[in-house]
């Protein structure tokens, strides 16, 4: 069959030893094998990824154009984001990011001891990641930091800026500011949350043993997701809390 | 497959678009990405105009591709996976820098049309 190898030559054969072919019990049977199955779901989370690219892309086209415009806006806003707690969380990513990995690299080899321990450190750090931004997000709707009309930071907050901040009005378009920052922080947060309900599903399934050398695709596809939301958060840490 | 344990060479000798990444990749990787983070930080310190913008967002597409290269194994894995994510985040980029360089294009024209309707001041629309 053609579709088996869309690559070309060089993956024709020799895929036995790494356990991509043949059967299996996780062989649905629309596919010849479990190394048709594997490239199919390969290919189709890369897709999805190509989709949520396009997805984020038109957010922070919004960011853009509204940063554009207001630039100084953009300026005063983001002394109301601590960026410790922004940096902290893009550590605790890139943290869950190499375990999500380590778990890949864990499945292929077979070692279902380590899977199950990168599987669980991944789910840990994504908890942590949503904890800090729990704080961060209940703090500032508690002095008074809400989206569009709903934004009139307390006297409070507004002492802890910078002189210089200080000493300027509140400026009127600070709550579209903060709706872009939670509209964006917020559809990626929840992108958290579904990573962590996958990396349960995966992390249950390893238990129970299904993974190993013939059959990773499931541990891959949710790691690649996974990478993605980092990669996101990549951009969103320096766009709302360093500029 | 004999064991359940298999040896890297073995796995990595397959072929298949199988690739195991090493321990050795993977720290790399990881610790590329919290010193490309710690740089960013510092350079948002220091005041450099529009250059904070452009030097910010090159770190972090620094580390998107290290990212997409090592973790998600697009380096080794089949040319179409690089070809979807390229071809998205390129339609994004486009995008973006088109729409942005666009809007502020027709401000002049905004404040001269708003300036002419009310003589009196120039309120903002």
């Amino acid at each position: 069959m053609s579709a088996r190898h869309p690559t070309g030559a060089a993956e024709a054969g020799g895929s036995g030893d790494a356990g991509t072919g043949g059967a299996g019990p996780f062989l649905a049977h629309h596919f010849e094998d479990m190394g048709h199955q594997l490239e199919t779901t390969t290919l189709g989370i890369w897709l999805f990824l190509g989709s949520e690219v396009l997805f984020f892309g038109g957010l922070f086209t919004a960011y853009g154009v509204y940063r554009a415009n207001h630039p100084e806006l953009f300026r005063y806003a983001h002394h109301f984001l601590d960026w410790r707690l922004g940096a902290t969380n893009t550590l605790v990513l890139i943290g869950s990011s190499l375990s999500a990995a380590w778990a890949v690299r864990a499945a292929q080899l077979g070692r279902r001891r380590v899977l199950t321990a990168t599987l669980l450190v991944t789910i840990a750090l994504a908890v942590t990641f949503l904890v800090v931004k729990y704080i961060e997000y209940s703090h500032k709707l508690h002095e008074g930091i809400g989206w569009g009309a709903s934004c009139h930071p307390s006297a409070e907050i507004l002492a802890t800026l910078p002189e210089h901040a200080r000493a300027l009005p509140v400026p009127a378009r600070l709550g579209t500011f903060f709706a872009i920052y939670y509209l964006m922080t917020g559809l990626h947060g929840i992108h958290v949350l579904v990573g962590i309900a996958l990396f349960a599903w995966i992390a249950a399934r390893a238990g129970r043993g299904h993974f190993g050398p013939g059959y990773y695709g499931p541990v891959d596809a949710v790691a690649l997701y996974w990478h993605l939301v980092d990669m996101i958060w990549i951009f969103l840490f320096p766009l709302f809390y360093l500029l | 497959m004999t064991g359940a344990n298999v040896s890297e060479r073995s796995a990595v000798a397959g072929q298949g678009g199988v690739h195991v990444l090493g321990p050795r990749i993977l720290i790399g990787t990881a610790a590329a990405l919290g010193v490309l983070t710690a740089i960013t930080v510092g350079a948002a310190q220091v005041d450099l105009g529009r250059m904070n913008v452009v030097i910010a967002l090159g770190i972090a597409s620094a580390k998107a591709t290290l990212v997409a290269l090592y973790f998600m194994h697009l380096r080794w894995g089949a040319r179409f996976h690089l070809v979807v994510l390229a071809g998205a985040v390129a339609f994004a980029v486009l995008l973006t820098a088109f729409v942005v360089l666009d809007t502020t294009e027709y401000q002049p024209d905004v404040r001269a049309k708003a300036a002419a309707a009310a003589p009196g001041g120039a309120p903002r629309p």
